[in-house]
Formats: structure tokens, C-alpha cells, sequence
């Protein structure tokens, strides 16, 4: 009987966080100033995001993805391959010899797959596979690594890298997707055969060797060298101060051009933002409450009496992890779009997938409002516990003397409010809601 | 008439023990057969590799003369073979109906909207649950699970059911409802196979019986003769009753 309580209760909670949610960040706003209230705004959206990936993978079909951040950030190398310009220079040098040392390295291992296949029975099979792969990998480095060296000496200081197509930087949010949704497909390929805790184990391992690549590999996104200055799809602030109808708009409202230029550049990212999320939460939505939607619970309540109704669970297993890993790949590029660089060190589990993960569950895994939610939500304290937490410490220690110990003890500790909170409100919503802030139904 | 399920050498390893021996077994259409045995005989564990959810270690499943023996349970169930389950099997998260909406839509004959609801709702209304598809499944009681459970195996309109234990945990008045309905079935000329310990039932519905002890078949025949045999006697008693 409780769950019919909830399930009708449900529906009418929705409006209520959402106008609280608008509220908090409103009062930011007013409190702080409306460009945090618009990065809060712009994060949580592509935060939200991210957590809807997340909420297809775990809340529709129960697949234990804890390699968020590799996908995330496979989205933010598509905008640097797909938005920057070409370095013609390291193209010349070994961009071709590059492509073709990859070649062959792929070429090794599927001549790896199709001989073992091709060999089955024969009892040097495992010897000559050895002696295949090996080969294959020296042949490999010895193509790709005078070509890496070639490349990443023209211009280390600014380029080093073989840059990008240079086509619109919209066309990458897309293209990130794809990319994820590739390593998706390599990872479910491999993993998705085994348990869920299995699944969860290589998933964690993806991620960190995307980041490694990501990270050492300078000839594609120059590594830890980081690639700033990144096209925008909106206008430029130093732009729009020096253009006629903006500076006169401001002026005859008001405001301050300075300002308003940033603020009007964050509110052009959250229409797209928005634009965004709306596609992907209506599609969403349809998608959940189709028969594909329907498999997908009946799969995740019980896949052996799925499978005996006909169901491929494998299959459909493949279809939406691939599908998930893409909307968090198509979160990353905006991202990176928005911080109009990539730098992969910035890259933490705790907050790419910990953190997106604490987004869902908060929120109510299952449902995708809940995700979107919860994005917004623990996006909102993420950031705002920590000068929240400075500010109650600074009054709490206003009376004591500079030199007591007791104040330099206080705040010294104020940086660990925010993972402190974190672990709060996840406890506090498992015990007293444990099905999220917005359940399944 | 070539046989509608050919069974043929089964074999089943779980590590050392050997649950299931080289069983052969043929169903021919329209049939009703029992599969019985003691508890730990092996027979679920036969329905389990005809529906593909266990693998075979040996030996081969024919349905409708086409081999399913390695195919897998989504696949096998693509050749028109339905079954419940020993526990019931309900999916929580979905409402009566949708359960049994669930093998309408994707699957063998599939079938979608108004067409598909109409199925449901005739299948809810031959195992007696009609108008109370759109209750949370969790809150049916046990017998009326496992009527979902059959109306879920039929809305796939399969040409082989295989029921595992379904009148089990009934008491006498609901085993008399079950029993009408699998004799419906009958009527009907869907082949059953039914595994059961409730010789009432096994009485009433099964033209033969295959018997079952420690993994090998140890009788066939039709079921007042094989339930007189000694040997099955003396597997269900043991020696002092046989």
C-alpha cells in the first residue's frame, strides 16, 4: 500500500522541487551575483545531463557504468579534433605515417581475431597468435613513434598536435557522442557478458586509460599541455562590448556592458543548454514509455523471465549502455565547450563519476526528471557549500582573538564541507527517501 | 505427424554431479505429458535446457523439427516455446497487464497497440484476471501470479508450454480452477509439458507420463501404467512400499 502512497504523491512533488530549485538559484542571484547564478545554472544543466546518461544505463536497464569521466572526457577531445584548426606543419611532418601506424595496429589485432578464428584445432595456434602480435606491435611502433616525435616537435610551445577539422564547434557536441558511444561499444563488447560487478570494474579501468591516453598522447590533444582557447558557438564578450547595438541595449536598459556581456554569453549557453536537454528528456521520455521502455524494466526486474518471453537481453543491454556512454560523451563536449578548453588533468572520478552517480541517485534513479533534478541540485551545493561554509565559519569564529587555535583549527577545516555534504545529503535522502527525491513511480 | 518437441540424450554437468543422464523424449502435437520425479531428479532442470536458460552439455532439442539445442533463451522462445516458472517470475515495476503486454510487443508474432491490448485482455480473461490488468502485480496473491504467469506464457501464443510446478501452493478448491484451465488448453491442442508433483492433477491432464530419479528417465508410458510401476513406486517411497 505504501508504494501506491508514493505513486501518488509522485506527480505532484515534481513542480514543487523544481520551483525550489529555481528559487536557489534566483536567490544566488540576487545574494552573489547573476554570473554565479548562471554558471550554477549552466554546469547543472550539462550536470543534468551527464546523470541522464547515467539514469538510461542504471535506472532503465540497471548496468552498473563507473566509467562516467572516460566518456566524459572522450566528449571533450571531439571538440578539440572537430572545432580547432589543422596544424598544417604536423600534418606534414606525420600526420599521414600517424594514421598509418594506427592502421596497422588495428590491423594486428583484427588479423589476431581472424587468424585464432582461422586456426582453431591447430595445435601451434597460440604460438604463431604470440608470435603475430608481437611482431605486430613493433611493426606498429616503429611506424607511429618517429611520426608522434615528428609531430609534437613543430611549435611544442603552442601546437605540437595535429589540431582539428576546423568545422563549428556545435558539430562536435554530436561527434562526442559518437566517440563514447564507440568505447561504449568496445567496453560492452568485452564486459557486458560478465556480472554487473564485473561490468563496474572495467568500466572504472576505461575510464582511467581514456584519461592516460588523453593525457600522454600530445599529438592528438596536446596531453597535459591543454588545449585553451577553443571556438565558442556563442558571440565573444570583448565583442559584444565593442559592437554598436549591444552597448546601445545596455544602455537603454541600464546596465553595466561589462557585466551584461558575460551574462549575456551565459544565458545564449543555457538556451542552447536548455535546447539540448529538452530534445534529449522528450526523446527520453517517449522512449520510456514505449514497448522499447517496457522491455528495458522488464529486463532489469528479471532477465531470466525476459529472456523467456523472447526478449535478447544481451542485446538490449549493448543498445543502452552504447546509448547512455553517448549522452555523457555529448555532455563532456558541451562542457568543454563551455570552459573553452580541454585539460585533462581536471579529469577526477569523484567528480565525473561519484559525483554524477550521487546526481541519479538523489534524484530517483528510474526517473528522468529525478536525474535532471538532481544534477541541478548537487551541482548547486557543490558549489555553493564550500563559500556557504567559509562564510558560517568566519561568523562563528568573529568573536575569538587571531591567535586562538581554536579559530585557525575552524577554518582550516571549511574546505572539507563540500565532500562532507555530499556524504550528508546522499545519506540523508537513502534514509528518509530512499528511492530518490522523485521515485520511479 | 513428426513429434512437436524431440528431446534426444540430454545431458547436464554441474561440476562433478551429473544432474541430468542421456533423457529422450518425444511430445506430439496437441499433447499433454507429465514429467515427474522426486525432488532433485532433474526435471527442471530439463525444462530448463529445452528453454534454453541452462546450456546442454550433450545431446539435442528438436522443436518442430528444427534444433534449438544451442540456441538461446530469447531465441528458443522465437520458435513458439512458452513456459512459467517453479517461483513465479513477476516483473514489479510493470502493472498486471503490462506483464502480459510484455510478450506481445517484440516478440515471435509481434503485435502493438489496440491489437495488442486485445490479446492481453483475453488472455487476462481465460485465466480469470480479466479487468485487473492495470493493478501493481506485487499486489496479486499467489495464485493470481501465477495465472498472470500463464496469461503472460500465452499472450506469446506459443505452440509448447512448459509448466514448472505451476498448480504447486494451490489449495483443493484453487488446483480445481488450475486444473480446468490447463485442461482448456488441452482442448484447445496447445502441447504441454508439465512438471508436477500433485498426482491429482497429474491424473486429471496427462495422457502419459515421463518419470524422472537422479537424473535418469527411469519410466515412460501412459500415466495409470506408470504410476503402478514399481520401479516409480520405489523412486518416489523407496524399497518397502514398491
Amino acid at each position: 500500500m505504501s508504494q501506491s502512497h508514493v505513486a501518488q504523491t509522485a506527480p505532484n512533488r515534481a513542480p514543487l522541487y523544481f520551483g525550489m530549485m529555481a528559487v536557489l538559484i534566483i536567490a544566488v542571484g540576487f545574494l552573489q551575483s547573476w554570473n554565479s547564478a548562471l554558471f550554477i545554472l549552466n554546469m547543472g544543466l550539462i550536470s543534468a545531463i551527464m546523470a541522464l546518461g547515467v539514469n538510461l544505463q542504471w535506472g532503465f536497464a540497471g548496468l552498473f557504468n563507473v566509467g562516467v569521466m572516460g566518456f566524459v572526457a572522450l566528449g571533450g577531445l571531439a571538440v578539440v579534433l572537430i572545432s580547432t584548426s589543422p596544424v598544417g606543419e604536423a600534418w606534414q611532418a606525420g600526420g599521414l605515417r600517424v594514421l598509418f601506424g594506427l592502421a596497422i595496429g588495428v590491423a594486428t589485432i583484427v588479423g589476431g581475431i581472424v587468424f585464432w578464428a582461422m586456426l582453431r584445432g591447430n595445435k601451434y595456434r597460440a604460438l604463431f597468435i604470440a608470435a603475430w602480435l608481437i611482431a605486430g606491435f613493433f611493426i606498429f611502433r616503429a611506424v607511429f613513434d618517429p611520426a608522434v616525435a615528428a609531430i609534437e616537435a613543430v611549435n611544442p610551445a603552442i601546437s605540437g598536435n595535429l589540431g582539428g577539422l576546423g568545422l563549428p564547434v556545435l558539430i562536435a557536441w554530436p561527434v562526442g557522442g559518437l566517440f563514447a558511444a564507440g568505447a561504449a561499444w568496445l567496453v560492452a563488447k568485452t564486459a557486458l557478458g560478465l556480472r554487473s560487478d564485473y561490468l563496474a570494474i572495467a568500466t572504472l579501468g576505461i575510464a582511467e586509460i581514456i584519461i592516460a591516453v588523453l593525457k600522454n598522447e600530445d599529438w592528438l590533444g596536446r596531453g597535459v599541455k591543454n588545449v585553451i582557447g577553443l571556438p565558442r558557438p556563442v558571440p565573444y564578450e570583448i565583442d559584444l562590448q565593442q559592437s554598436e547595438w549591444f552597448i546601445g541595449l545596455m544602455q537603454s536598459i541600464g546596465a553595466n556592458p561589462v557585466t551584461a556581456s558575460s551574462i549575456f554569453v551565459k544565458l545564449c549557453y543555457a538556451g542552447l543548454f536548455f535546447a539540448v536537454i529538452i530534445i534529449l528528456i522528450t526523446a527520453m521520455q517517449l522512449a520510456l514509455n514505449s514497448p522499447w521502455g517496457r522491455m528495458m524494466r522488464a529486463i532489469r526486474d528479471n532477465e531470466v523471465s525476459s529472456e523467456a518471453m523472447g526478449k535478447n537481453v544481451t542485446g538490449r543491454h549493448l543498445q543502452i549502455f552504447v546509448l547512455g556512454a553517448a549522452i555523457c560523451g555529448l555532455a563532456g563536449a558541451m562542457m568543454t565547450t563551455l570552459d573553452g578548453q580541454l585539460t585533462p588533468s581536471s579529469y577526477q572520478p569523484l567528480r565525473f563519476t561519484f559525483l554524477v552517480w550521487v546526481m541519479v541517485i538523489v534524484g530517483g534513479s528510474g526517473n528522468n526528471w529525478g536525474a535532471v533534478l538532481g544534477g541541478l541540485f548537487i551541482w548547486f551545493l557543490w558549489v555553493e557549500v564550500e563559500p556557504i561554509g567559509r562564510f558560517i565559519a568566519e561568523v562563528i569564529t568573529s568573536g575569538m582573538a587571531d591567535t586562538s587555535a581554536l579559530k585557525a583549527v575552524i577554518l582550516e577545516r571549511t574546505v572539507y564541507v563540500r565532500p562532507l555534504t555530499m556524504g550528508l545529503v546522499l545519506l540523508f535522502v537513502l534514509r528518509f527517501n530512499p528511492r530518490g527525491l522523485l521515485p520511479e513511480r | 505427424m513428426s513429434a512437436q518437441l524431440e528431446i534426444s540424450n540430454l545431458h547436464k554437468r554441474f561440476g562433478g554431479l551429473v544432474a541430468v543422464k542421456s533423457v529422450s523424449f518425444d511430445l506430439k502435437p496437441g499433447e499433454v505429458v507429465g514429467l515427474l520425479g522426486p525432488n532433485g531428479s532433474g526435471k527442471t532442470t530439463v525444462m530448463n535446457m529445452i528453454s534454453g536458460a541452462l546450456p546442454c552439455d550433450g545431446g539435442s532439442v528438436r522443436v518442430g523439427g528444427k534444433d534449438v539445442t544451442a540456441l538461446k533463451p530469447h531465441k528458443v522462445s522465437k520458435h513458439g516455446v512458452a513456459r512459467t516458472f517453479q517461483l513465479v517470475r513477476p516483473l514489479p515495476t510493470l502493472t498486471v497487464g503490462e506483464n502480459v503486454l510484455l510478450s506481445v510487443a517484440y516478440s515471435r508474432k509481434p503485435k502493438w497497440g489496440r491489437a495488442a491490448q486485445a490479446i492481453v485482455d483475453e488472455k487476462l480473461e481465460f485465466v480469470g484476471l480479466a479487468g485487473r490488468g492495470d493493478e501493481k502485480v506485487t499486489n496479486l496473491n499467489y495464485i493470481d501470479q501465477k495465472r498472470m504467469e500463464m496469461a503472460r506464457a500465452l499472450a506469446a501464443e506459443p505452440e509448447i508450454l512448459l509448466l514448472d510446478e505451476w498448480l504447486a501452493g494451490l489449495n483443493p478448491s484453487e488446483l480445481r480452477i488450475g486444473i480446468d484451465l490447463v485442461q482448456h488448453l488441452q482442448g484447445q491442442g496447445m502441447t504441454i509439458l508439465l512438471v508436477e508433483h500433485i498426482m491429482e492433477a497429474v491424473r486429471a491432464l496427462c495422457s502419459r507420463c515421463i518419470v524422472m530419479s537422479a537424473g535418469e528417465k527411469i519410466a515412460e508410458g501412459p500415466s495409470a501404467e506408470v504410476l503402478q510401476d514399481p520401479v516409480v513406486i520405489k523412486a518416489y517411497l523407496g524399497d518397502d512400499h514398491a
